[in-house]
């Protein structure tokens, strides 16, 4: 009996112990071993920090102490000052060290970012999540990120001073994690019931290929050659033309490009401008595979949001030194992007934000000088079309030759089951596109610029604008920036400003750039980059400012052809409003990023009001109308007229382009022309055949659907008047997301703005950063991102600045001079020794 | 009755500190070989070792969970539940006492019983 009895409890609290370390599967979910995870000693309620521990701590894992943090390897002594927004301001002997303490302190608070957005790019997510993220992961080796690490890794280890401060940032993120006990992983690590592992150079620079990955990413070329096929050319060159006259392009023609010997005659407008006749494909027909990854498609429906940068001359603010500002719109998730901090040397005093996993800091200021960043978005990823020689698809004509290509199998490490195996094809031109052989998409071959080999100094690049004391320095820290091309906005405290849109720029035709090549014809794809000496660029511009909101980097006159995205509107709203800009204040400047009025509006709705016979609208409708004839077309969080106006400009659009939104409908992959095709059509040719819904008896024209699509509009605004969806907040959510996409962690806040604005916000994306700096003797600065510094939903500062950035308020950085500089709002200093 | 209850605070009390202790520097089971030994070493019966085991064991868990929530004002947990088919604080609270307790208690019977082997 005795025996029983202890069999059976013993039993009972074996199977228990088992149950409660198992991470059982519910409806595709796997939860994590729940005694692990809700033992308060070191599962989830760890991370729980006392939020009075939290304004003193960093991310509550690092208690502030009377004795020195030790951390081998440092050369000298370093202390952190730490604010109340947990913004580490690190003092330094030396740069070396500073990174340490930066890797060191970064890992502290955003450990499981790091490890997710450098996996991302090595193919390696699924080994941490699971079977759900197999298929990115096979993406990110078919188009050749993980061989973009590799090859950036080969490069950064010729140049001894980039290796030598990687290595002391990794050292540093390593430091952290050696003194990591599982009570202290960040929460998400618990969730997925895993660990995280040690730092290395290639993770850095896995983090900076996804970043490029995110910003260059885009290609259109397999649309644009059905567009082409399925249009003719004298449509496609209608709808789809390369500029529009009204733009303003982010270079000046000062006729700085007369007589520039242009590098290569293959490349040169002249060649590549009227090629637009699908002359790749002369075999004719429909040979444009029409299946597409996802992950290729361009969102071409939602208007892209870019990013602003700008800086003004003395001549235009009131104290008559420079300012300069930079809102990067990117993806809003929690933890943000972005991690602020302070790096002091004797060398220099910088303060900015930084990528987590990479050393220094990418936007910002120092003493001297400040600096911001948008993307360029001229277009430098190609398809080559291959005719393969045999079966198996391992041999390919190139010109004469056949070549082989190079297969390789790679294994994909998955959570919870066998490793997948996935052969990769990697042509001379690039891999390409699918493992699956009776696929279209394993035809087509991708070069990419992050493919290639990038500078060695990759590293060094921001590390040497972060010191830069003038425009020189500046212009030569960036000479080598190669991917993703950036336009790097300038002002110093001694009055200059600038801009620069800095990148490697492929050599080949326009042509070649907007449509799939033939891999046989093509030789080596791309025949060279614009040469640096030919890189447009703009110093103390007589204007009085330079900017850029992704726009065209020149207007025609410049000799290289230009393919690129975006719409101009936001360039053209911030052209505007700088013109206009008088003794400008940073308040000023930041009415200009939380600019939420729509350019478009100022387009289309006088042409669309005007057309609209009223004699057939009743009371209600008309007062619609005498509304928006007054409106002012601002984009506020509880504009009722924005939701009108944008219903009523997306029904005209599909009713215009009801061919392409036919073809949509039939789950194809369309690209669709920009709105203001549409809007200049509407103005100066409402009877084009474009109007014509050639589905119908009737022959339509622009006023017809102008009518027809008001009607429309009216009708689902009234409906959203209705549901709750009664403003502009309410018809469209600004979510922030988590990065792991775990629902629990992401936030939802009430914004202004429209994607294509100024302040350009849409959920998920929108100002990462809004920076102001203020370029006085004594400089100043604010700043503000949607998040918090740390990366714990369990701390305060998992988010304690995601309010004031929807209010569109910000926080003054704190720049400090020295070590023992004492301010009210440092929460405490933290030292670290060798 | 009022020396069972007596000798089940007392009981309660060493688990409790002795488990907590046990939690602090090993893994989330701990207090299970922790409260076998200790009931095998004070030989209760089975049945007052299951209650002491299940009242130390979701003390130790709940009411340290409890604190760490409070410090927190909240903040984590409430983020948690919503991954929990959107339970409240205090609901994982519960959960998090009543597993501490369920392996407290049958660790503490498993003590006692296994003692209950030996007895003459």
């Amino acid at each position: 009996m005795r025996f029983v009895r202890f069999i059976l409890s013993a039993g009972t609290l074996a199977a228990l112990l088992w149950a409660l370390s198992t991470g059982f599967t519910i409806k595709g979910n796997t939860l994590p071993p729940l005694g692990a995870f809700f033992n308060p000693f070191s599962g989830f309620w760890q991370n729980a920090e006392a939020n009075t521990a939290a304004l003193g701590a960093i991310g509550g894992v690092i208690a502030p102490s009377a004795n020195a943090h030790r951390i081998a390897g440092l050369k000298g002594k370093v202390s952190v000052s730490m604010d109340d927004l947990a913004i580490p301001h690190i003092f330094a002997e030396n740069l070396e060290d500073a990174l340490v303490v930066q890797g060191y302190l970064t890992a502290s608070d955003r450990l499981f970012q790091m490890d997710i957005s450098s996996r991302k790019s090595l193919g390696r997510l699924s080994e941490l999540v699971g079977a759900r993220t197999i298929e990115i992961d096979r993406q990110s080796y078919h188009k050749g990120l993980p061989l973009a690490v590799e090859r950036a890794m080969a490069a950064t280890k010729r140049s001894p001073e980039s290796m030598r401060m990687l290595d002391a940032y990794v050292r540093g993120v390593n430091a952290y994690i050696a003194n990591l006990t599982p009570a202290k992983y960040p929460v998400e690590y618990k969730l997925m019931n895993a660990a995280p592992e040690l730092w290395t150079p290639e993770r850095t620079l896995a983090v900076i290929e996804g970043m490029a990955e995110s910003l260059v990413a885009r290609n259109d070329d397999v649309e644009n050659s059905q567009n082409l096929e399925i249009l003719g050319s004298e449509t496609y060159n209608l709808l789809f033309p390369r500029y529009n006259p009204d733009q303003t392009p982010i270079i000046k023609d000062h006729g700085q490009w007369k007589g520039m010997k242009v590098a290569s005659p293959s490349a040169s407008k002249s060649v590549g401008q009227d090629k637009r006749t699908g002359a790749a494909f002369p075999e004719g027909g429909n040979k444009i595979p029409r299946e597409w990854d996802e992950q290729y498609h361009p969102e071409r429906h939602e208007i892209r949001s870019g990013s602003n940068n700008w800086a003004v001359a003395g001549s235009k603010t009131a104290t008559g030194k420079p300012m300069l500002s930079n809102d990067p719109h990117l993806s809003l998730t929690l933890p943000s992007i972005w991690y602020q901090v302070q790096i002091h040397t004797p060398e220099q005093n910088t303060y900015g934000v930084s990528l987590p996993g990479v050393p220094g800091v990418i936007i910002g200021f120092n003493e001297h000088i400040a600096w911001g960043m948008t993307n360029v978005s001229h277009d430098v990823g190609d398809f080559y079309r291959v005719k393969w020689l045999d079966a198996e698809k391992t041999k390919y004509a190139s010109g004469a030759e056949t070549k082989a290509a190079d297969v390789r199998v790679v294994e994909i490490k998955v959570k919870g089951q066998n490793a997948v195996l996935d052969t990769l094809r990697i042509t001379h031109l690039g891999p390409v596109l699918s493992t699956d052989t009776a696929s279209a998409q394993c035809n087509l071959a991708y070069q990419w610029l992050p493919q290639m080999e990038p500078s060695p100094d990759l590293i060094m690049e921001f590390l040497n604008l972060n010191k830069a004391k003038n425009y020189d320095e500046y212009r030569s820290a960036i000479k080598h920036f190669d991917v993703p091309a950036q336009n790097f906005v300038f002002a110093s405290t001694t009055g200059d400003i600038g801009i620069t849109p800095q990148g490697k720029y492929p050599l080949r035709s326009a042509a070649a750039a907007e449509f799939v090549q033939d891999a046989a014809t093509a030789g080596n794809g791309w025949t060279g980059f614009i040469p640096d000496e030919h890189i447009p660029f703009e110093k103390n511009s007589v204007r009085g400012y330079v900017y850029s909101a992704n726009q065209h980097t020149t207007p025609p006159s410049y000799p290289y052809p230009y393919y690129g995205y975006f719409d101009d509107y936001r360039g053209r709203r911030l052209h505007h409003r700088l013109e206009a800009l008088k003794q400008a204040t940073p308040d000023s400047m930041a009415s200009m990023q939380l600019d939420c009025h729509l350019q478009l509006v100022d387009d289309a709705l006088p042409t669309m009001l005007k057309m609209l016979d009223t004699t057939k609208l009743d009371a209600a409708k008309m007062l619609l109308v005498n509304e928006l004839r007054t409106w002012d077309g601002n984009y506020t969080r509880d504009s009722k007229l924005g939701i009108l106006f944008e219903l009523w400009h997306a029904a005209f659009y599909d009713a215009t382009f009801e061919d392409f939104t036919a073809r949509e409908g039939k789950g194809e992959k369309v690209v669709i022309p920009d709105n203001w095709v549409l809007y200049k059509l509407l103005r100066t040719n409402p009877n084009h055949a474009q109007f014509d819904n050639t589905t119908t008896p009737e022959k339509e024209t622009a006023p017809m659907l102008v009518q027809q699509s008001f009607e429309t509009a009216v009708t689902e605004y009234l409906k959203a008047q209705a549901t709750g969806k009664g403003t502009w907040a309410d018809f469209r959510a600004t979510d922030i997301v988590h990065i792991a996409r775990i629902p629990g962690f992401a936030k939802n806040v009430v914004t202004d703005g429209h994607p294509n604005a100024l302040n350009a916000n849409k959920s998920g994306h929108g100002p990462s950063w809004r920076m102001i700096v203020d370029l006085q003797d004594s400089i100043r600065a604010q700043g503000v991102y949607p998040g918090g510094q740390s990366g714990n939903p369990g701390s305060v500062h998992y988010d304690d600045m995601l309010q004031h950035w929807a209010d569109g308020k910000y926080f003054e950085s704190l720049f400090l001079k020295s070590a023992d500089a004492q301010h009210a709002r440092i929460r405490s200093i933290l030292q670290f020794t060798n | 009755m009022l020396d069972t209850i007596k000798k089940l605070s007392g009981e309660t009390l060493f688990l409790i500190v002795l488990g907590a202790g046990a939690s602090f520097l090993f893994q989330w089971w701990a207090i299970a070989p922790m409260f076998v030994a200790i009931m095998a070493f004070l030989n209760p019966p089975a049945g007052r070792a299951f209650a002491a085991g299940f009242l130390a064991g979701s003390m130790c868990w709940g009411l340290y969970a409890a604190y760490l929530d409070s410090t927190n004002a909240g903040r984590l947990s409430g983020q948690i539940g919503k991954i929990f088919m959107g339970l409240s604080a205090a609901q994982l609270n519960y959960i998090t006492a009543t597993i501490g307790g369920l392996v407290g208690g049958f660790a503490a019977t498993t003590g006692s019983t296994l003692r209950g082997l030996f007895a003459r």
